[in-house]
């Protein structure tokens, strides 16, 4: 039960008892996003890494700011899946 | 170099299509077969109306001139999204609860369905969006004479080429966006030619991109050792502008009225959303993705061109036509989808914030009340005539520097609602005041440093204003508000108006008082996940049905009307006809008339036939803020305990009665069988010595039977008596109802009873009231209780001052009758208990009593209506028959009493609460 829940809660039935915990976990995680995401894009990290050094022959601050983009996307649609499932029960 | 009229024929062609697609759309949804019409990633391409042609061409403008400064335009919107959980999920859900149909009309709705509101946000995103529009053609008119000016053929005119493409743009707009007067409800045609010019211009920009970096350079390696030095060597890219951009990008995202119509108010399934909030933000990182690159090579190869246009003239300049021909169809479709949505949002906007309000005031001044629902149609049509006149007029005057800017400066105006639109969502104690001086501070700003200075002294503003400052005052210089310099225009323009706007909203809030409707609403928006889908309705006010079918009508057409209304009718359990004109219908009733004239209106239109009615209590509870709702939560707990607590202390009370009873019960039991046992064992003993004896005299066989007949009479008086107690408790008994003189009753008692006085030396003195009272009851019943008295106070009275006083008169409590005798009296804690049957005060056991004569009178008694009491003794036993005028007229009902299986008894009378408490609970 315990382990199952991690995973996906609520799949052998009822919703265990942790499921609502689970539900706050993800939420704050969706709660950070936003955050992490004007870390990236509007903070003097970005200035760090927008400078004329290049790797593979492209400029580090098109792959940071890529990066990080796609990162972001891919967080955010994990997160949104699960907390869609949530919101499904 | 492509023909001219190629180029005309695959625009045509494109046209026809986009055409055909929203037509079979629309038909497929008519038909109710919306399959991939709801998908969450046809709703994802919807939102790519963000990117316009602006962002099409105007992107890799940018990044020629200034690197990474095109990126905030995509990061601010992708900031949003990954908080979708706290904003959009919420503003989703109140769009559709509350049945918003645009931005104007969400903060109308919000800040207690203000009409003025309502205008304000319209007349900004009017003037916001036209000019963007005009960009949009100006867009379109420029990738045009790209191609023109290559070839030989001569094309027409640009403001021509402008005008058939505004007249286009209408058509379009009007067939496909105003088939439903529901505004928020979504078009599918739209939405699916919207999709579609998505793809395109996603692949277009892709497929240049690839080409350039692929075809014309050897990946993106080579692409990037071509940087120009300005673009190579970037220093620092989070510069106040960035922030500004990022802000402006993020708030447009949600504000701009084309963008709130897709997002919001077009959105089928809230589901929809945890797709989007991953695959738009998608969509723009792709669309970003090489736009460096083409501004490079553009650079690279086409040094002093227009790098707006790099995206049409790389591909053209390398002969690449076919390449140049999807980005031209790429650019085509960022513009056209862009004027479109923005068409539809406007005019709703224009025609449920100042059409209607007006069409309704000169309506109701003329009392006329005709068909609502195609003013609201025809006004919505003209709305979209009429801002696309408005787009194509400021094309053809604004001077074409000053389109650049206008990107900006429109997402500069509609930022100035996000202020309100996050306190609508998550601040109670915002008003629309507030939200109102908010607005309208943050617009001024707006228009003085960054709007009319944008025209360059053409337009109201000289250019001496704006290099001097209006009057000559410095500290008024547009540019340089207060003596603020060292910032672009933009920049300098955001911190201010910002800065008055929410400084404005937040303080003018803190010090107004919201009405109630803006309470109600504030808790509706703020609270709205935990609200239950019926909320309470706010005020009580009444209307006929028939009436408020009639308005139904009047603004959703019959057939929608009266759907509605037999739906309402079954969800309040009617098998037909027309629902009940509750409160809550009427709400309901309201918001449904809401998604087609906006939330205002439509509050304006109930109110003139329901009236303004009265905040109900229900209404107020929903407005009290959080804490008074704890606090009557909790209120409501304790409540409920104490409630409990009662039920509890009842069923325990019932309890003992019940135990109670059961042990009478069997006391009453054993008394009567020992009462029985006594003449029965006298009778079989004698009638055994009778058997037994042969050689009895016949003397003391007569003596013998004389003992037998004697206890046999007994035994039959005991069984009368028991046979009449139970009669009497169960009201089985019919009384002889006649006038009675109290006089003759007491005159018939002291004659029966004026033998066993005799014999006992007891003496009766009697006190009359004079005149004789006379009331109507059972004279032998009445007589028998007053002689079962008089018999006791023989028995009882003592022999000291063996005297008996009987009065009758009538007091506050009625015609009664006293017996007292002048014996040694009750003791107070026992006077109930002479009522119970088989009791005697002392053990002197007289013949002929067998302990029921006084619960028999009190049950005569109570069946007469009155009753019978032990009084205070003075000093002797004092025993007082209450006498009603006239006998109850509805006797007991005997079934319910005789189907109780309880034993007779006189606690039955207190076993009544435990019926109460079950009806109760």
């Amino acid at each position: 039960m315990q382990t199952g829940s991690r995973n996906r809660p609520g799949e052998d039935g009822a919703p265990p008892a942790s499921a609502t915990f689970e539900h706050r976990r993800r939420r704050d995680a969706a709660a950070v996003l936003p955050f992490a995401a004007l870390v990236l894009f509007v903070s003097p990290l970005l200035d760090l890494m927008a400078g004329a050094d290049t790797l593979f022959g492209i400029p580090v601050g098109v792959l940071y700011i890529f990066g990080s983009w796609f990162a972001l996307i891919a967080a955010t649609g994990l997160l949104a899946r699960r907390l869609g499932d949530d919101q499904e029960r | 170099m492509l023909a001219w009229d190629v180029l005309v024929t695959v625009c045509l062609g494109y046209v026809v299509f986009l055409f055909a697609i929203a037509f079979w759309a629309d038909r497929r949804a008519r038909q109710g077969r919306f399959g991939w019409l709801r998908s969450p990633y046809v709703y994802t391409l919807s939102l790519s109306v963000y990117c316009t042609a602006w962002t099409f061409f105007g992107a890799v403008g940018t990044a020629a001139r200034s690197g990474y400064e095109f990126l905030p335009i995509y990061l601010g919107p992708t900031i949003v999204f990954t908080g979708w959980y706290f904003l959009l999920r919420k503003l989703v859900r109140i769009a559709r609860t509350q049945r918003i149909t645009s931005i104007a009309d969400l903060i109308s709705s919000r800040y207690g369905k203000s009409p003025v509101l309502g205008v304000a946000v319209t007349l900004l995103a009017v003037l916001g969006s036209t000019p963007y529009i005009a960009l949009q053609l100006k867009s379109i008119t420029l990738s045009f004479s790209v191609f023109a000016n290559g070839g030989e053929d001569a094309a027409p005119a640009s403001e021509l080429t402008a005008l058939y493409i505004a007249i286009g743009l209408a058509i379009f707009t009007i067939l496909f966006g105003t088939r439903n007067v529901n505004a928020n409800e979504r078009h599918h045609g739209v939405v699916a030619a919207i999709a579609m010019e998505a793809i395109v211009k996603l692949a277009a920009l892709l497929a240049v991109g690839i080409f350039v970096t692929w075809v014309l350079f050897a990946g993106p390696q080579d692409v990037f050792a071509a940087s120009p030095a300005h673009l190579a060597a970037i220093d620092t890219v989070v510069t106040p502008r960035w922030v500004t951009l990022t802000f402006l990008s993020a708030s447009a995202i949600v504000c701009l009225p084309r963008m709130f119509q897709v997002l919001v108010v077009e959105q089928t399934d809230e589901r929809n959303l945890t797709t989007a909030v991953w695959a738009f933000p998608l969509y723009l990182a792709l669309i970003s993705l090489f736009v460096l690159p083409i501004a490079i090579a553009g650079l690279d190869r086409l040094p002093g061109e227009d790098p707006d246009l790099f995206v049409l003239t790389l591909p053209l300049s390398a002969g690449a036509n076919g390449v140049a021909l999807f980005a031209f169809l790429g650019g085509f479709s960022a513009a056209t989808s862009m004027v479109i949505v923005a068409a539809i949002a406007l005019s709703t906007m224009v025609s449920n914030h100042i059409v209607m309000p007006l069409w309704l005031g000169w309506a109701r001044s003329k009392g006329r009340a005709g068909d609502l629902r195609a003013v609201l149609l025809a006004s919505r049509r003209l709305s979209i005539l009429a801002i696309l006149t408005l787009g194509y007029l400021y094309f053809l005057v604004a001077a074409p520097e000053a389109l650049a800017a206008i990107g900006l400066i429109s997402f500069a105006a509609m930022a100035q609602v996000f202020p309100a639109l996050v306190g609508a969502l998550f601040w109670r104690g915002a008003t629309g005041t507030g939200a109102l001086a908010g607005i309208a501070a943050g617009f001024l700003i707006w228009g003085y440093t960054l709007a009319l200075p944008s025209f360059e002294g053409d337009f109201l503003l000289g250019a001496a204003t704006i290099e001097h400052g209006a009057f000559g005052i410095a500290a008024l210089r547009p540019h340089a508000l207060f003596g603020l310099e060292g910032f672009d225009p933009l920049t300098h323009t955001l911190f201010w108006s910002m800065l008055a706007n929410v400084s404005l909203f937040v303080g003018v809030s803190l010090a107004s008082r919201p009405q109630p409707l803006e309470q109600f609403q504030a808790a509706q928006f703020v609270d709205v996940f935990r609200q239950s889908e019926a909320a309470p309705a706010l005020v009580a006010r009444s209307a006929t049905s028939e009436d408020l079918l009639a308005l139904a009508t009047r603004i959703l057409g019959r057939e929608e009307g009266e759907e509605l209304f037999a739906r309402a009718a079954r969800a309040q359990g009617k098998r037909g006809g027309l629902p009940d004109p509750t409160d809550s219908f009427i709400e309901h009733l309201e918001r449904e008339l809401a998604g087609a004239v906006g939330s205002a209106s439509a509050h304006e239109l109930v109110s003139q036939i329901a009236g303004r009615g009265t905040v109900s209590v229900d209404g107020l509870m929903k407005i009290a803020d959080e804490t008074l709702q704890l606090i009557e939560t909790s209120r409501r707990l304790a409540a409920k305990s104490a409630e409990l607590e009662e039920t509890a202390r009842q069923l325990r009370h019932a309890n003992d009665q019940l135990k109670r009873i059961d042990a009478l019960k069997d006391a009453f039991l054993s008394q009567v069988s020992h009462e029985l046992r006594t003449p029965m064992t006298s009778i079989r003993a004698f009638a055994e010595i009778l058997e037994e004896t042969p050689d009895v005299s016949s003397e003391e066989a007569r003596h013998f039977l004389g003992i037998i007949r004697e206890e046999s009479q007994r035994l039959t008086r005991l069984l009368d008596e028991i046979l009449d107690l139970s009669f009497l408790e169960s009201g089985r008994v019919t009384f002889n109802i006649a006038p009675v003189r109290l006089s003759e009753v007491i005159d018939r008692a002291l004659f029966s009873t004026q033998g066993l006085a005799r014999s006992q030396g007891v003496t009766i003195e009697t006190i009359r009231e004079v005149p004789e009272i006379e009331i109507e009851t059972d004279f032998d019943r009445v007589a028998q209780v007053v002689i079962n008295l008089i018999s006791n106070a023989v028995k009882y009275g003592g022999s000291v001052d063996p005297r008996i006083t009987i009065r009758m008169g009538r007091d506050a409590d009625g015609a009664f009758i006293e017996v007292a005798d002048h014996g040694p009296g009750i003791p107070p804690d026992k006077r109930e208990e002479v009522f119970e049957k088989f009791t005697r005060l002392s053990e002197a056991n007289l013949a002929g009593s067998a302990g029921l004569g006084l619960p028999i009178a009190r049950e005569i008694m109570r069946n007469l209506g009155g009753g019978l009491r032990v009084m205070p003794n003075r000093p002797g036993a004092v025993f007082r028959m209450d006498l009603p005028d006239r006998p109850p007229a509805a006797a007991p009902a005997p079934q319910e009493k005789a189907a109780k299986d309880v034993p007779p008894s006189p606690v039955n009378e207190e076993v009544t609460p435990a019926h109460g408490l079950q009806s109760s609970t």
